[in-house]
């Protein structure tokens, strides 16, 4: 077997396993953990794909930030060891699982008849630079989009978690 | 050598276990960890398409911006759910059913 379908395997589980922690673990401080270890995972999956400034954007944005939001969301809003008392899971929560169960047969079918694989492409290299001047050129408009975007849930974010004014 | 439909049954898998968190957790914080993971199952989808398709640059900058919706859909989420504590003292979705008819 090729180191690269090795690293991909590994990857595979890494993601898969932490992924079915984080969604199913009793503690919700586990899972915020099990979260960290998925992204990680993510990360590593885009190196893998040659995508490095993708793969460092995620360790930044997800590990760095989400986690620490939701960390925080954590503690801000039960005491700090997260231990859920009664059951993690919702009344209909085996509906849940049959649906997700519908959803990925219905992906896998949808993936079963997929045409010839084009194959490993080692020329399709984006640089940092190449990405730079993406965003300046041809991605200007969704670029600024996006940033008056970040600005207004940024903003948002603020007034929706700010405390009520006493008279109301 | 894994092929671009191994990422795509990869993804796949990943965005299933996150709709399943979204779907059956009480907690409204790990509800928002499930759909994070569902964005980040479609980013792969994005830069596998990207990796192994003819040279263009849209799918890598597809997921970059999909990272930064997914950013303010966590800061503006968590939010909401910090909100919502203050106000009913519990975070869990089944307590939050004032328009239940």
């Amino acid at each position: 077997m090729k180191l690269a379908t090795v690293i991909f395997y590994a990857l595979s589980i890494w993601t898969m396993v932490s992924g079915l922690l984080a969604v199913s673990m009793r503690n919700v401080m586990h899972c915020a953990i099990a979260l960290i270890a998925f992204f990680a995972g993510i990360a590593a999956i885009f190196f893998s794909l040659h995508a490095e400034f993708l793969g460092a954007v995620q360790l930044i944005v997800y590990v760095g930030a989400v986690t620490v939001l939701i960390l925080f969301a954590i503690m801000l809003t039960r005491d700090v060891t997260g231990f859920e008392g009664a059951s993690p899971f919702s009344g209909g929560a085996a509906w849940g699982w049959i649906a997700s169960l519908a959803v990925l047969g219905m992906l896998a079918y949808s993936l079963s008849d997929l045409p010839p694989n084009p194959g490993f492409s080692t020329s399709n290299i984006l640089t940092v630079a190449d990405i730079g001047q993406a965003l300046m050129t041809r991605y200007a408009i969704p670029f600024e989009v996006i940033s008056i975007l970040l600005t207004a849930a940024l903003v948002g974010a603020v007034v929706i978690a700010m405390e009520e004014p006493k008279g109301k | 050598m894994p092929t671009l439909s191994d990422y795509l049954v990869l993804s796949a898998i990943l965005f299933s276990i996150g709709l399943a968190g979204a779907l059956t957790r009480r907690n409204t914080i790990i509800i928002l960890v499930g759909l994070e993971m569902m964005l980040n199952a479609a980013n792969i989808n994005l830069v596998a398409f990207w990796h192994f398709l003819p040279p263009s640059p849209t799918g890598q900058m597809f997921a970059l911006f999909a990272i930064a919706i997914a950013g303010a859909e966590a800061a503006t989420g968590l939010a909401l759910v910090i909100a919502v504590y203050r106000h009913y003292r519990s975070v869990n979705a089944e307590d939050i059913s004032n328009l239940k008819g």
